[in-house]
């Protein structure tokens, strides 16, 4: 799994790459000094409920994947099977060569992802759409 | 010549034992061909070149740029379609289309396609560049042809409208301009505290209210993110969700959430995007 966070991180600009799984916690990390993977795992979950609930209310489905540009970085977010892949890139970084990079990751990613992660998601999925 | 098919003899012997790092020799051969202006041995280097690599982006790119310096500019325009079908985010092909459609005088196209390039490589000069150009050939053809938007500045100010906060016409102007523009379903601006101020989504004023709150809630979450100190961050967070498009853009005490069509391009209409929020930032708070 780390490889594929390596290879993403290759991109030119990437500062680093989080998986983060729908609880907030680390599944696994790739990230320059100074960026902490803990943090920014806790905070993007927080930020992908509250988009999440935007989406719903304009009746717009699920978000696939939240972009945020400041002026020093820039931030994406992609949702995976269980979870979400998280980049963090300078603000000078290619938007589309990090997207490109970042599917490719996505792909990889679910591809590596445990199984017995996804059954227990499946499972979890049932009492939540029918409650 | 011998030397080139000397060359185009390696590069198929590359292709055949697949070697794919052998690939970007022949656009690299090539561009340093065309640089010395040597356009026929760069085109003969690129098509030999794409006959064993077909889908390689690079050597498109390269060939598009020989037939533009060769003044061939619907041949170079195929090449560059064939680039951006292979990749249709790449930075450099878009910007090579602008730079095309600026060289036949099509100057709404090239502000497209340069969009796309500088939303997808800012920091590309280049393309930065040929962007001003074509605004610079843009903008007296539409003040000429819509007096509408060159005029407001210049008229006395209305009285302000809205209920919660008045706006100035600048800002009014913007989201009255950006909701017209294609691709856009939607526009609704919001103060930081979650009130809507102008504008709307289209699901009546409730479903306004509820979406100011939300997108407020979600500005406060990335301002926690992105630890920026306070009042508020500045800039935008596009969210891709199944239906479509959604854009948020934080400038000082406001924020701006415009609904896009998921078949718009975004490049298309972050540009639009950000001049409103140009305008929203110098509103006072």
């Amino acid at each position: 799994m780390e490889s594929a966070l390596e290879q993403l991180n290759r991109t030119p600009g990437v500062l680093g790459s989080v998986v983060v799984a729908e609880d907030g916690l680390v599944i696994a990390r790739h990230v320059a000094h100074g960026i902490d993977a803990d943090a920014v795992a806790a905070t993007v979950n927080a930020l992908a409920c509250s988009v999440d609930a935007l989406c719903a209310c304009c009746g717009r489905g699920v978000a696939r994947t939240i972009t945020l540009e400041s002026d020093s970085r820039r931030v994406f977010v992609m949702r995976l099977a269980v979870g979400c892949l998280v980049t963090i890139a300078e603000g000078a970084a290619s938007v589309g060569l990090v997207r490109v990079a970042m599917k490719q990751a996505v792909a990889a990613l679910e591809e590596r992802l445990p199984a017995r992660q996804r059954e227990r998601v499946e499972k979890t999925a049932v009492p939540a759409s029918t409650a | 010549m011998s030397r080139l098919l000397g060359l185009t003899g390696l590069m198929r012997r590359g292709a055949s034992e697949a070697d794919s790092r052998a690939a970007p020799h022949f656009a690299e051969l090539a561009e340093s061909y065309r640089a010395k202006d040597l356009l026929q041995e760069a085109a003969t280097v690129c098509e030999e070149g794409l006959k064993a690599w077909p889908a390689y982006v690079s050597g498109h790119i390269v060939m598009a740029r020989v037939h533009r310096d060769a003044g061939a500019l619907d041949r170079a325009e195929a090449s560059v379609r064939r680039a951006l079908e292979l990749d249709p985010m790449n930075a450099i092909a878009l910007s090579l289309m602008g730079d095309i459609a600026l060289r036949r005088g099509e100057w709404e196209n090239a502000i497209r396609y340069l969009e796309d390039a500088a939303f997808f490589a800012p920091a590309d000069t280049h393309a930065t560049e040929l962007l001003r150009l074509a605004r610079q050939r843009v903008r007296p053809l539409v003040v000429a042809e819509s007096p509408v938007r060159a005029e407001p500045a210049r008229q006395p100010a209305p009285a302000p409208s809205a209920p919660e906060r008045a706006l100035t016409t600048d800002v009014e102007t913007e989201i009255a301009a950006l909701r017209q523009q294609p691709g856009i379903e939607g526009a609704l601006l919001l103060t930081s505290d979650g009130l809507p101020v102008s504008g709307s989504l289209g699901g009546g004023n409730d479903s306004d209210e509820e979406i100011a709150a939300l997108a407020a809630g979600v500005i406060a979450e990335w301002a926690r993110a992105s630890q920026l100190p306070p009042p508020q961050p500045r800039g935008l967070a596009v969210v891709e969700a199944q239906g479509s498009q959604l854009v948020l853009a934080a400038a000082g005490a406001w924020i701006l959430v415009v609904s896009v069509s998921r078949h718009m391009r975004l490049g298309r209409v972050l540009g639009h995007i950000r001049r409103a929020m140009q305008a929203i930032g110098s509103e006072p708070n």
